[in-house]
């Protein structure tokens, strides 16, 4: 190796030691430290799409709305859009579960109400 | 012998960057400058580099540290392929403890196992028309399977499936590559290119291979006017009129389907979702907004390994993403993807005793993270922007004016704001009550060389903790404040009402707009000002305590004596 002043290492921030790890070979832009966050327009990964069943039985896209809507275009369709009822094989919704809001839900979602989120377009905003 | 509890890769998530180039991007690592000019500056230098040889394993070595290359000797850039090695966590059945180890042949051999026991599953896909329109067939995804002793690269040429009423956005004849993967060939050996830093060619490694970063559509993806200015601001031009004509896709690459929803969709219809960002490659604002149907090759996906033990599959998983190049390596973002998953994950930080050595870590990288974004940003740019989003906000809500906070207004960063920056005034000439900043010869972006000169005072440790001790209400001020979580949000608050200090929300009007509040005029990924994220805050707020604390009690003690 060739002579050099001695440098600091930037070393990696509060992370799991897993995350941590430098692998051989790896340049340190594939990190996650390397990588833009919270960023408009987004870059590498957009984390709200990890938060898209914070509903049992729902499943939501963050949007929001255009920048420059037509004026016919529809108000409010912004925050949360309800992409789909996911009851049937969603874990917090277990269909033998004791508790008595799971089964409300599960009555709610294959009556009327889940009739009714299954039509249309609906936002959380 | 040990027992296998998991096996799992490293890294967990990885991502790749885009580029033509023949040659992947020797690795590199950020230091900190220790030259006499280095003004302790962040730099890169490169580290362990492996090279893929012709039998399809790697040799470590250290590139020149003084010299990387990102381009080929055509220009190309040269794509970042990352790898990703198998591990195990072994349960130790002599002490009872559990250890994690990689997976390497003579791992295999001790537990009685071979590369006939591993198999490697690729999946990736890009998603983006999909989401847009809500056609599964607008997606498109590429999926190998590769034997444990199978080391030549595999394309992954991803197509959209469909149903016998969808139209295919890309065809499976027509298949648009998302890169490569490769399983390394392990071989016995150990190659030690910087002394105390021995790899192990041994280790059963991945190799994921971006592709060229190209854009593909429809037949008709020719040709199109390029936008001049952020649309929708009033007295702006008709956008088709001046703009440079450009070429949409290249000739070879318009082998999408045309009939497909994603060549229909209008951003603007507010009729489909419209993710972020949501007009980065339809082609170009202009005319109705109609989308062009064009699709990048950047995609996200899923890197798996199944090893079989003794009749049990065993299953590691990784993530992979393809994003942009890196166009600024040795400067740092100062809100990580890192940052957005702490957020989710980890509590708020208070600065104890204890934790006080990594929090100051944490807040002193923050700060330096920040003076390298700093020096990317056209501050004069972004503040004429952001200002012209508050006054087509302000135009449309008329809120008053909020006492004690920033102005959102022309007057921002001037001296006339409602709270004057500290030291705009020292450094550059009076500014004017604009959007526009007074831009002359040998000033020709007054803010942007300001503030660049004020942070790079702040990347010094002693400096950082000697300001934040000195003026720690000013510069708790100084930062914007993240948005709350649910649990702080009121149920029904007035658009017009007054920000809580500590958080804001986004049904708040003020809340939503610009002012010089740290970082300033840069925008979330709602298109909201941007702030450091919840965690970041608070452990700059909390540090600060602890400093303002300790000081107190020094002070004291010296009074005492």
């Amino acid at each position: 190796m060739p002579d050099q002043p001695d440098h600091i290492r930037v070393k990696p921030r509060n992370m799991t030691a897993r995350a941590a790890y430098k692998v051989p070979g790896n340049p340190d832009n594939t990190r996650l430290d390397g990588s833009v966050g919270n960023c408009f327009p987004g870059l590498e990964m957009d984390v709200r799409n990890l938060d898209r069943r914070f509903f049992p039985g729902l499943v939501f896209n963050a949007v929001r709305v255009p920048l420059n809507p037509f004026p016919e275009a529809p108000k409010e369709t912004q925050g949360l859009h309800l992409v789909f009822v996911d009851y049937f094989y969603d874990p917090m919704l277990p269909d033998n579960s004791p508790e008595e809001c799971v089964q409300t839900l599960l009555d709610d979602y294959s009556g009327a109400v889940g009739e009714k989120l299954s039509k249309g377009r609906w936002f959380l905003s | 012998m040990d027992t296998i509890q998991e096996i799992f890769f490293l890294p967990p998530i990885a991502v790749a960057r885009l580029g033509p180039g023949e040659t992947p991007l020797e690795s590199y690592e950020w230091q900190q400058d220790m030259d006499a000019h280095g003004n302790n500056k962040t730099i890169i230098r490169s580290n362990v580099t492996l090279r893929e040889v012709e039998d399809g394993s790697v040799v470590a070595y250290l590139p020149d540290p003084n010299s990387i290359r990102f381009r080929d000797e055509g220009g190309a850039l040269r794509p970042v392929a990352p790898f990703f090695e198998l591990w195990a966590r072994l349960h130790d059945d002599e002490h009872g403890e559990e250890y994690e180890t990689p997976v390497t042949l003579d791992f295999l051999k001790d537990q009685g196992l071979s590369l006939e026991n591993v198999r490697y599953t690729v999946a990736v896909g890009n998603t983006k028309a999909e989401r847009r329109t809500g056609d599964a067939a607008c997606g498109f995804r590429a999926r190998v399977e590769i034997a444990g002793g199978d080391f030549t690269p595999k394309p992954l040429l991803a197509f959209s499936p469909y149903t016998s009423e969808q139209q295919p956005m890309v065809y499976e004849h027509s298949p648009i590559p998302l890169g490569s993967v490769r399983a390394v060939h392990p071989v016995h050996g150990v190659d030690e290119p910087v002394k105390g830093q021995q790899v192990d060619r041994s280790i059963l490694r991945l190799r994921f291979m971006p592709p060229k970063g190209e854009v593909y559509g429809p037949p008709d993806a020719a040709y199109g006017p390029a936008t001049l200015a952020v649309p929708g601001y009033q007295n702006d031009p008709p956008k088709s009129e001046y703009g440079r004509i450009h070429e949409i896709v290249p000739e070879q690459n318009r082998i999408l389907n045309p009939d497909t929803p994603w060549s229909k969709w209008i951003m603007m219809s507010g009729m489909s979702d419209d993710p972020e960002p949501h007009d980065s490659y339809d082609g170009a604002r202009v005319g109705n907004d109609q989308s062009w149907g064009v699709a990048d090759d950047t995609s996200d996906g899923i890197i798996e390994a199944t090893l079989a033990v003794r009749g049990e599959r065993l299953t590691a998983r990784a993530t992979i993403m393809t994003g942009p190049p890196d166009f600024a390596p040795d400067a740092r973002p100062f809100y990580t993807l890192e940052d957005d998953l702490q957020d989710r994950e980890l509590s708020l930080m208070v600065v104890t005793e204890e934790n006080y050595l990594r929090a100051k870590t944490e807040v002193v990288d923050i700060f330096r993270r920040a003076f390298e974004t700093n020096g990317l940003i056209n501050l004069d740019d972004i503040r004429a922007q952001g200002l012209k989003d508050n006054a087509k906000l302000q135009a449309k809500t008329k809120i008053p004016v909020t006492p004690g906070l920033p102005s959102t207004d022309a007057k921002s960063m001037t001296e006339e704001d409602a709270r004057p920056p500290d030291k705009i005034p020292d450094l550059i000439r009076p500014q004017p009550v604009s959007v526009f900043s007074n831009s002359v010869p040998n000033e020709r972006l007054p803010y942007t060389v300001a503030t660049k000169f004020v942070h790079e005072q702040l990347i010094d440790e002693e400096n950082l903790l000697d300001f934040l001790r000195r003026r720690p209400d000013f510069v708790k001020t100084l930062l914007r404040p993240p948005f709350g979580i649910l649990s702080q949000l009121e149920t029904d608050p007035n658009p017009d009402q007054a920000p809580n200090p500590d958080f804001r929300d986004p049904r708040i009007v003020r809340d939503m707009m610009h002012d010089a509040r740290m970082p300033p005029y840069m925008r979330d990924s709602n298109y909201f000002p941007l702030s450091l994220s919840r965690r970041q805050y608070h452990l700059v707020i909390s540090f600060i305590d602890y400093l303002v604390a300790q000081s107190k009690g020094q002070e004291t003690e010296l009074r005492d004596a």
